[in-house]
């Protein structure tokens, strides 16, 4: 295949392409999901595709196909030159891509077990198990259990003369309980909700989440849930678990930080930026306690990768330090717009996609609290756990979070009671300014978010977010129904 | 393309190297092109033709599904392989299944002749004609976009039914300092898409919203366009005609299904018969589908059953199963909002104090339940006084629950238009409503 692809380059510089890549990509998925101790789905595809992206003069263009003969390749690079020729008339602006040495390399997620491997019956049994073991509580009317298994196969090239090879891995996995009762309904979720936990990581990762073990809490938890009380309406202290943080870092950090939105690729559909290129260095986004980075270095986690889809190498870098904004995520040509390189934030979800900017795992770094200390510092608060609703305004300020429970803090302990359908919502530097401890980094995580949408043509990325617990003054809680 | 008779000889030589095995499989074939314009300029611009083939075997109530996009004899032979082995370790299902019955359906081809040849510089004169209509002060950010579908469900008790379809759709953000407007519109063809007068609208919004006041949170009489309408109905049709989670009591529409829920004149079908919709005329099972009442005259009438569901539940399929992997949920693809009889001008005309409502932001469910939603407003929001649009807003969360939200409705305007939404096109009108609930502004 490299030999084709090579000659696909050279056919393109030919024609006069500025400059050229192309991603020959195969995608292997299975997903299989139990409910209530039943096979309710057990699926498998592969999906083989290459994607050629065209810089003509300052204009991009950009055509995929499945098809694999060579004559359907130079056509497929014919449709993105003459795209690219289209776009280059239309161009007001030159188009610059930051410098990033020729990389001949490979890079292989580091998987100890093959979840390819494993055996399906061994899958099918645990998710059966996990179900069952909460169908034993009767209020629970459906418990479910899914895994999603896959392998990313890519070849890159430039023409600038970089091969890149990559095998990504990725494994999930995640339980969850919905009871009714005379008040209602209501779910529990394990490890996180919305299908649990993934990272680019084997087998061993979904061994490490104990499903089972972890069966009878959720089931008890969402039939305690049903007949639990709201919390009134007012301003909380609050410490939030991992799970959740991952999506309030994601929503409120992540996508804000994505150089493309700040430029205004992003504004008719995800929206812009509220942190515009004058607050870089300058603006208190959080407190002391609040450092994020992007780091796609991070073993296992769901955003870490060897190269990204332009073939930069993978990096760490800040985005916020104590507390200052210092960084944002981007790719060649907007780096090269701040005379900065690239960061490695290039991504694409498929073969038939255009690499754009993407979190990779951005995470919230450890501080140096036990999770009781965080609590002990609340006279009386709540835990929030497990994210089961997000909305965030389009400049990425306004958000509003739900989680799926709420435990209670009085005098600096957890008194045990519950409380159901919990919102918070707040303006997003105000939020992480209220930010007074993070737990250490016994509590850290990198959880994986495998369904951030962006994009038009909607693409779907497989990011991380580490985080551990942390606490937050007088969030208001609750909204007038 | 490939054509019908491509996939005549698919199904030929599927029933050759699926011998023995009870199947129904469906490919989907898309040849889209996009183009995207940001600050006036077109910073994104892409094209992907790729074919799926999806392949559903059942054996002793045992499922298993493969899909695969090489459509070749070897493909069709490691796709059954694959299949084979899958259904060695599936575990019986605790209903009866089977595959649907033989659905017999002539071709149908919904592709207009100029869409089957488009070309970027063609994309690319529609931005040109945009940035016309918007001017020098005024910049664009959007997309212009086009497709051809093919759709072909094949099972092991005969069925063989092609269904082609072609769309085109845009949206454009008009931005004038701080200003900014928005407007989407869906078509069959370029040709009848209604560019011009909505980028005018956005334009027009744009250049109304500069300097936008903050007011306080509350409950308002909101008058809220067509972007916005179907944002809620989306979110409505999504949470509550799911005839699965209904049957488990998993729904909220376990309440009010049966009961009157709005005014006479509220009326919200999934129709794919309707002129402004693109029409997918067959699910993925083979059933025909046609227009059925969700809401009619103001009642919650139907939630719907796909597949795997109507057996399940002993009811008849609908006409919804849009997926292979879960035979239980359904979902309308082709949602109308029908037109009421108030004529929009007068709408706001008698409205003495409110807020104009263009398009709202990053919907979600808050509390199932309930079927309570939140979502920002944007690109758009105006204080209406005295019968006229006055001052632009500052975006604002709602909060809202859908059964409150429509017994609120006060007015259905006569005017509907198509909207390019996030996952299937609708059609929807204005509605004036009471009570409103905004929760939080932005900063």
């Amino acid at each position: 295949m490299q030999e084709k692809l090579e000659k696909l380059l050279d056919f393109l510089k030919s024609k006069g392409a500025r400059y050229a890549d192309v991603r020959y990509e195969e995608h292997v998925r299975q997903e299989l999901y139990v409910e209530n101790g039943v096979l309710k789905s057990f699926t498998h595809s592969v999906d083989i595709g290459t994607g050629i992206r065209v810089l003509y003069g300052n204009g991009w263009g950009f055509a995929a196909t499945d098809e694999r003969g060579e004559a359907a390749l130079e056509k497929a690079a014919l449709r993105a030159l003459e795209i690219a020729m289209a776009s280059n008339k239309r161009s007001n602006k030159e188009v610059h891509l930051a410098p990033e040495p020729v990389h001949r390399a490979a890079f292989k997620s580091p998987v100890m077990k093959d979840p390819f491997l494993v055996s399906d019956a061994e899958k099918i049994e645990l998710l059966k198990a996990a179900t069952l073991k909460m169908k034993e509580n009767p209020r629970i009317v459906r418990a479910t259990g899914s895994m999603v298994f896959r392998r990313i196969d890519k070849l890159f090239l430039s023409t600038e003369g970089s091969v890149i090879n990559q095998e990504i891995y990725i494994s999930g996995a995640g339980i969850e309980a919905d009871a009714i009762g005379e008040s209602g309904f209501q779910r529990r979720s394990y490890p996180a909700s919305f299908g649990g936990d993934h990272a680019t990581r084997g087998w061993e990762f979904v061994e490490e989440m104990k499903l089972l073990e972890h069966a009878p809490k959720v089931a008890d938890e969402a039939a305690a849930l049903v007949d639990a009380p709201e919390i009134e309406p007012g301003e909380y202290d609050i410490v939030i678990s991992g799970n959740q943080l991952a999506l309030q870092i994601h929503e409120s950090c992540g996508h804000p930080s994505e150089l493309d939105r700040v430029m205004g690729s992003e504004l008719s559909f995800a929206g812009g930026s509220f942190l515009t290129l004058d607050k870089l260095g300058k603006l208190k986004y959080g407190s002391e306690h609040v450092s994020i980075t992007a780091d796609a270095t991070i073993p296992g986690g769901l955003g870490s990768f060897g190269f990204d889809d332009e073939g930069v190498q993978a990096q760490k870098s800040y985005i916020v330090r104590n507390g200052l904004f210092v960084g944002y995520l981007m790719d060649r040509q907007t780096a090269a717009e701040l005379n900065l390189r690239s960061n490695g934030a290039a991504r694409a979800d498929s073969w038939s996609h255009p690499p754009i900017i993407r979190m990779t795992n951005i995470n919230l770094l450890p501080g140096s609290y036990t999770l009781e200390e965080l609590i002990a510092g609340i006279d009386y608060g709540f835990l929030l756990d497990t994210n089961k609703s997000w909305s965030i305004d389009d400049l990425r300020l306004n958000f509003q979070f739900a989680t799926e429970i709420a435990y209670e803090i009085k005098a600096g302990k957890l008194t045990g009671r519950i409380f159901k359908n919990p919102v918070y919502y707040d303006i997003t530097p105000n939020f992480w300014n209220k930010c007074d401890g993070v737990a250490n980094e016994s509590y850290w995580h990198v959880w994986g978010v495998p369904n951030c949408g962006k994009g038009q043509p909607m693409q779907v990325m497989y990011v991380g977010h580490g985080a551990s617990p942390a606490r937050f003054r007088r969030v208001k809680v609750g909204v007038k129904k | 393309m490939r054509g019908e008779t491509f996939y005549r000889n698919l199904f030929r030589l599927m029933n050759e190297h699926f011998i023995g095995m009870k199947f129904l499989a469906v490919v989907w074939e898309q040849d889209q092109s996009l183009t995207r314009f940001a600050n006036s300029r077109i910073h994104q611009n892409v094209a992907e033709k790729k074919a799926s083939l999806s392949v559903l075997v059942t054996k002793d109530n045992k499922l298993a599904l493969a899909t695969s996009n090489d459509l070749t004899v070897s493909g069709l032979k490691s796709l059954r392989e694959r299949l084979e082995k899958m259904l060695e370790f599936a575990t019986p299902l605790d209903y009866n299944f089977k595959l649907p019955d033989v659905s017999v359906g002539y071709p149908v081809e919904n592709v207009a002749e100029s869409l089957k040849k488009v070309f970027a510089e063609q994309r690319a004169s529609i931005f040109d004609r945009m940035l016309r209509i918007a001017g020098e002060d005024v910049l664009l950010f959007g997309y212009v976009s086009d497709n051809v579908t093919e759709n072909v469900i094949m099972s092991s008790n005969g069925t063989f039914l092609y269904q082609s379809f072609g769309g085109v759709s845009f949206n454009v953000v008009a931005m004038c300092d701080s200003g900014s407007g928005y407007a989407s519109g869906v078509a069959k063809s370029y040709e009848e898409l209604n560019v011009d007068e909505k980028v005018e609208r956005a334009v027009r919004f744009a250049k109304m919203s500069k300097s936008p006041v903050e007011i306080d949170p509350g409950t308002y009489t909101v008058i809220l366009g067509p972007e916005a309408v179907s944002d809620l109905f989306m979110y409505f049709a999504w949470l509550c005609t799911n005839g699965y989670t209904y049957e488990l009591k998993l729904s909220p529409s376990v309440k009010y299904l049966g009961n009157k829920v709005g005014p006479d004149e509220l009326n919200v079908y999934d129709d794919p018969t309707h002129p402004m919709q693109l029409p997918l005329m067959y699910d993925l099972c083979g059933k025909k589908r046609e227009k059925m009442p969700i809401i009619e005259n103001g009642v919650f009438k139907n939630v719907f059953y796909s597949h795997g569901a109507a057996l399940r539940f002993n009811r008849k399929p609908t006409g919804h199963t849009l997926s292979l992997d879960d035979l239980d949920s359904s979902t309308p693809p082709n949602l109308v909002v029908a037109a009421g009889s108030t004529p929009v001008e007068d709408m706001i005309k008698n409205t003495d104090r409110g807020i104009y409502v263009n398009r709202f932001h990053y919907m979600n469910i808050v509390d199932p339940q309930q079927a309570m939603f939140t979502g920002m407003t944007r690109d758009g929001t105006f204080i209406v006084e005295k019968g006229q649009l006055t001052k632009a807003v500052k975006n604002m969360r709602f909060n809202v629950k859908f059964f409150d939200f429509t017994q609120n409705i006060e007015a259905i305007s006569k005017e509907i238009e198509s909207v390019a939404s996030e996952y299937f096109p609708q059609v929807a009108p204005y509605m004036k409503v009471k009570n409103f609930n905004f929760t939080s502004k932005t900063a």
